[in-house]
């Protein structure tokens, strides 16, 4: 059984459409959730955590609907978008409180708020008011109290907003580390290169529909549209590009001699990878190095989103 | 016991208790309530110095009550807390970690109202009381005792009327987005309004029925000219405990419906 | 040919002056009220008293004889505005058109914004003044007006006015009179938190609080009580002056003082809070 599953899930609010007959299946690991502003990223996640009500269709959450749900919000830990601590609070007292509403006693939910603060390097300031944190430390007191009851399910709006670039390196690894030990992870982020270092499995939304979701690599091999960019470094360009003129689904070649560089496009990348290999052989041709600029997720973004 | 002292609902509602207990806004508030016991000061230092008062102590403490406690104090302390329970929450942002915690929203609304109610009890009965002794313990220790059944029997008037006030207040916190103004506009415009129509309309007050209940014999006559005959001690109960319970209820069924789409939309 | 030169470039036109900036600020918040339906319909609501003085201006016009009692001269317009704070009416307009108006820039943090604009600290205070002073107004002067030219129009001779040459001056300085009053004192508990709702119930108790510490006082002292322990009960007292009719005491003068004092404090602490917010945090 999926961890999460959408069944033609649509939700207005008023005459604006939140999200379009979305269908969605996710498991354990890590899963990004891509898209820009308004794409409806923040609206699957209320769904999924509970605080809002699909206008049609079905979401399920370990099988059961999340609305107002005890019995998910349990197996749930939600790290929201939006920064909100109750005032002259500390942090030990705030994620002490959120873990009595799990059913654990006061000694028990204490033990564990300062072994997660401790997680999370929050244990020297767990007694000083939130209101005294920095955004990081805020950040990562999100993150405590929605992984101090062990959750299955982990949801993680944004959590790279507002940290520093060790903070961002931190909370990948974490991310990386909770998902690999086999719960589901879903997180939501603009960061496209920070979000490629946790996971290759994405969902990629856009004006309320899911544009794609799954393996980057799988996807970026399904987008016809755009022929493949793919990067030669050798020390003979210009005979490299003479030769693979002759072949077959190469769109545009372009090369430098200073640089060494032959540049090219093509809809067919598989095939034309084993034809280099076996040119490369006959005609004694050294090949340093290849990269593909746009088997990524930024390009992949970019070509799927931007119009 | 235990197994309801540990419940969630009283987690919450211990939580809720203790954050708005120590809070600036709790000083503010029981400086308010403090308006009779300041009167009351006043009216022992103009009764010292001989200045001419139309009161005894326990006359003065009457009016107080009827005039300034009840009408005001009491609606205001649960306009100031009970109209913010679930406002409050969704302006701090604190609203998702609380929706998405293994928690019914009954157990949830139930243990903040709960908490809230408990405050304002909290701070307005240690006001009455000591209004209470300021003015009348002067008149010597016989008239606080032979007067301390009327203090019992208005404490636990102002239970029911800081219940029954709160029930409406959290129902209007809960379902409305401006719930001040409604909340104001029912306490000291319709409910100021209705002492001047006659007939059923008085009725339709929680004033009405908290005035028939105070046990002060002296201002019985103004209060009839003013909400018209008393209905009888048991009925007030039974409808101050009634509104008191369906407002309450309302606001859980308000609340559990209710759905959160936050601040910010991406 | 040249080429374009689309590199970035100063702008070298005029700028506008202060005063529409500050217009800006006002157009801005005046917009938001009138888009509330529960605004209009509260503005509506306020409008009521003054279709019953109307009424009451037109029994008066028609049936002299059986009731002289109603008679219409400058006292209906110091009783019809001052009711209009009695009543609550001014109080609910100021409660929902201010009581957000800092706290929410103080919440948001759109204060800063305003303040790192080209808006001094009294522009913007302006800029907030200016939609509740219309907006109190809105419901004290116009209709006040509007029940004087409701009178004349019907006089076949204009009386009243030869009687009370200053009887609109009257009605235009008392209603700015109270209009500052209430915007002063709801703008500067605004400031003073960043909930809407916090502030609002702040006006409230003060407001209402006063007024009913002013009662009990009167009580206590055989009607002799200085109306000016009141927030409301000043504003009514200072009517009479105003309006050049007899004050029965030297109260009136004392609220009028007191009133002044309030607003100065008023202005002092939205001037403290704002320049507190111009201190990173």
């Amino acid at each position: 059984m999926s961890a999460v599953e959408l069944q033609s899930v649509s939700r207005w609010y008023g005459t604006v459409l939140g999200l379009s007959r979305v269908d969605l299946s996710l498991g354990s690991g890590v899963t990004a959730l891509l898209g820009p502003n308004g794409a409806g990223k923040s609206t699957l996640i209320r769904l999924v955590s509970g605080q809002l009500r699909p206008s049609s269709g079905n979401v399920r959450v370990f099988g059961e609907n999340p609305f107002a749900n005890p019995s998910v919000a349990a197996h749930l830990g939600l790290v929201p978008e939006e920064e909100g601590f109750p005032p002259r609070v500390s942090g030990k007292d705030w994620v002490c409180f959120l873990l009595r509403l799990h059913g654990y006693g006061s000694t028990e939910s204490s033990q564990r708020a300062e072994h997660t603060l401790e997680e999370v390097r929050l244990d020297t300031v767990a007694h000083r008011p939130v209101s005294t944190y920095s955004r990081g430390m805020r950040q990562r007191l999100k993150l405590a109290q929605a992984i101090a009851h062990h959750p299955d399910l982990l949801i993680l709006d944004e959590p790279l907003a507002g940290l520093d670039p060790v903070g961002r390196r931190e909370m990948i690894d974490w991310i990386k580390a909770w998902g690999n030990k086999g719960h589901s992870v879903l997180v939501s982020s603009h960061i496209l290169h920070e979000v490629e270092l946790m996971t290759r499995e994405i969902v990629l939304m856009n004006q309320g529909r899911v544009l794609a979701s799954g393996n980057v690599h799988d996807i970026r091999r399904l987008i016809d549209a755009h022929p493949h960019r793919v990067r030669l470094s050798t020390p003979t360009p210009k005979i490299l590009a003479a030769q693979l003129l002759d072949f077959p689904g190469i769109r545009s070649i372009s090369f430098s001699e200073e640089r060494e560089q032959v540049e090219l496009e093509t809809k067919e990348p598989e095939r034309f990878y084993e034809l280099l290999a076996n040119l490369a052989l006959e005609e004694h041709i050294t090949v340093h190095e290849m990269t593909s600029p746009d088997d990524n997720l930024e390009a992949v973004f970019k070509y799927l989103v931007e119009p | 016991m235990s197994r309801f002292w540990n419940s969630r609902a009283a987690v919450v509602a211990q939580w809720t208790f203790e954050k708005l207990l120590w809070s600036p806004r709790t000083m503010v508030m029981a400086s308010v309530t403090l308006f009779p016991v300041a009167l009351a000061v006043i009216f022992r230092i103009a009764a010292a110095v001989g200045l001419q008062v139309s009161f005894t102590g326990f006359g003065f403490f009457s009016v107080v009550t009827a005039t300034v406690s009840f009408p005001f104090v009491a609606p205001m302390l649960a306009l100031f807390y009970s109209s913010g329970i679930v406002v409050d929450e969704a302006e701090n942002g604190t609203l998702p970690y609380l929706v998405t915690r293994p928690i019914t929203r009954v157990s949830l609304l139930a243990g903040k109202m709960a908490g809230s109610l408990a405050l304002q009890i909290a701070i307005f009965l240690p006001s009455l009381v000591l209004c209470f002794y300021v003015a009348v313990a002067p008149s010597g220790f016989q008239e606080v005792g032979s007067r301390f059944p009327t203090l019992a029997l208005d404490a636990g008037v102002a239970i029911l009327g800081i219940a029954a006030y709160s029930g409406i207040f959290a129902f209007l916190g809960t379902a409305l987005r401006r719930p001040v103004l409604v909340g104001l506009i029912f306490v000291f415009g319709w409910q100021a309004a209705a002492t001047y129509i006659p007939g059923f309309v008085r009725k339709l007050t929680v004033a009405h029925y908290l005035q028939s209940l105070l046990p002060h014999e002296s201002l019985q006559g103004a209060l009839s000219g003013l909400w018209g005959e008393r209905p009888s001690a048991l009925l007030a109960v039974s409808v101050l405990l009634t509104i008191s319970l369906m407002t309450h209820a309302l606001a859980i069924l308000a609340f559990s419906r209710k759905e959160f789409a936050g601040r910010v939309s991406s | 040919m040249p080429l374009h030169d689309v590199s970035y470039r100063r702008f070298e036109g005029t700028r506008v002056g202060g005063l529409a900036r500050i217009w800006a600020l006002a157009r801005f918040q005046m917009l938001s009220l009138l888009k509330q339906r529960r605004f209009l319909f509260l503005m509506f609501a306020s409008w009521i008293p003054a279709f019953v003085r109307g009424g009451q201006i037109y029994v008066a016009k028609q049936f002299p004889q059986a009731v002289p009692f109603l008679e219409v001269d400058q006292s209906l317009w110091r009783d019809f505005l001052s009711q209009q704070v009695s009543f609550l009416l001014v109080i609910l307009v100021a409660l929902y058109a201010g009581s957000g108006s800092i706290a929410s820039d103080l919440r948001s943090g759109a204060l800063v914004i305003y303040l790192s604009k080209p808006l001094s600290r009294m522009d913007y205070l302006i800029g907030k003044c200016l939609p509740l002073l219309a907006a109190i107004l809105a419901v004290t002067l116009l209709p006040g007006l509007a029940l004087l030219l409701f009178h004349l129009g019907l006089s076949e001779n204009w009386s009243l006015l030869t009687e009370s040459p200053w009887l609109p001056a009257s009605i235009l300085a008392y209603s700015l009179w109270l209009a500052a009053y209430f915007c002063l004192m709801v703008l500067a508990i605004s400031s003073l938190s960043r909930s809407r709702r916090l502030a609002a119930v702040g006006f409230v108790l003060l407001a209402l609080g006063s007024h009913a510490l002013y009662g009990m006082a009167m009580r206590m002292s055989f009607g002799q009580a200085p109306a000016y322990l009141s927030l409301i009960g000043a504003s009514v007292d200072v009517a009479d002056l105003f309006f050049g009719l007899a004050t029965e005491n030297g109260s009136s003068w004392g609220s009028l003082v007191v009133m002044t004092l309030l607003m100065v404090a008023g202005v002092g602490i939205i001037d403290r809070r704002l320049r507190s917010s111009e201190v990173a945090t």
